[in-house]
């Protein structure tokens, strides 16, 4: 559980201070860089004290459950032109630390599809992609480093 | 805003408009009840051939749209800028070159990889030379109804606004 509460409440801090600096991308994008940097010392301490790599995994993917749920409504909320500008709003605000580095993605639509919204859809699969990665990797290095 | 009525709700028949009478770099406001951000809640951009450039949707970003798609509205006004024909369908061009351009109303104006509705339209008068209101950090429709090089061309409003729940 401890796991989870501070990521949310990291996060929680990153949106908070993300809008704080709200026009200023070049801040935003460090902001960002510090809060990734935060989680892997998270991940390191779920290491250290002997959480197996499913059980960081699950975590992380129910560290992101906010952020999928609101995906997923919107991917609805567009395809069945339903539930208003809502989801895409909570979704929009809820990502938006990540914008200043997205909005770097070349400026095109896949289908009705803009390119920038697909690439915020992918955040919580990268992060997670990301959590586990930094994982094994940290565990292969701790071993190797054991053997030697 | 805290009923999810961001940009207004619309309640009624479609307003008889004739959008026939816009030209390429034409302004159109619209407005519904609720706005959380102002009396006009929404903005477009007419390019001409009855075409729209619309800056509105995190999905789909800055999209073409049929003008006849914004029947829907309490309000509409179309707006003018005051300088020639051809400064005008520079800023059309500039706008319809923006398709594709992401959505995000946080953005502000310095900010030239997203666009919103307002912000789209600034940006494509200020590319052809032609500031409609002072530089801030973001514009609201509000802004471009007060801009003095502006001047209403046709408006059309429903004849009483209902407000249920």
């Amino acid at each position: 559980m401890w796991f989870l509460t501070k990521v949310w409440k990291s996060y929680a801090l990153l949106l908070a201070t993300s809008f704080v600096c709200l026009g200023h991308p070049g801040m935003q994008c460090l902001l960002v860089l510090a809060w990734i940097l935060y989680i892997a010392l998270v991940w390191n301490d779920a290491h250290r004290i002997g959480l197996s790599f499913s059980t960081v995994l699950r975590l992380t993917v129910m560290s992101q459950l906010p952020g999928i749920a609101l995906t997923i409504l919107s991917v609805y909320s567009e395809i069945y032109d339903t539930l208003g500008a809502g989801p895409n709003g909570l979704m929009e605000i809820w990502y938006h630390p990540f914008i200043p580095i997205l909005e770097r993605v070349p400026p095109r639509t896949f289908g009705i599809w803009s390119d920038m919204y697909l690439a915020v859809c992918l955040v919580p699969v990268v992060i997670v992609l990301l959590c586990g990665l930094c994982f094994a990797l940290g565990r292969r290095w701790r071993q190797n480093a054991r053997h030697v | 805003m805290l009923r999810g009525h961001l940009s207004g709700w619309y309640q009624g028949a479609p307003l008889s408009t004739n959008f026939e009478i816009a030209k390429p770099g034409d302004v159109i406001l619209l407005h519904n009840l609720d706005g959380a951000y102002g009396y006009w809640t929404h903005t477009i951009l007419y390019i001409g051939h009855g075409q729209v450039v619309d800056a509105n949707n995190f999905a789909r970003g800055t999209e073409l749209n049929h003008v006849d798609n914004y029947r829907n509205y309490a309000e509409v006004m179309i707006l003018r800028a005051n300088t020639t024909q051809v400064i005008r369908q520079r800023a059309a061009r500039f706008a319809a070159q923006a398709v594709g351009t992401p959505y995000d109303p946080l953005g502000t104006l310095a900010d030239a990889r997203t666009a919103y509705c307002s912000k789209l339209i600034w940006r494509s008068y200020a590319n052809a030379g032609v500031k409609l209101c002072a530089v801030r950090d973001w514009v609201l429709p509000d802004d471009l109804a007060n801009s003095p090089n502006l001047f209403c061309v046709a408006h059309w409003a429903a004849v009483q606004e209902k407000r249920n729940g």
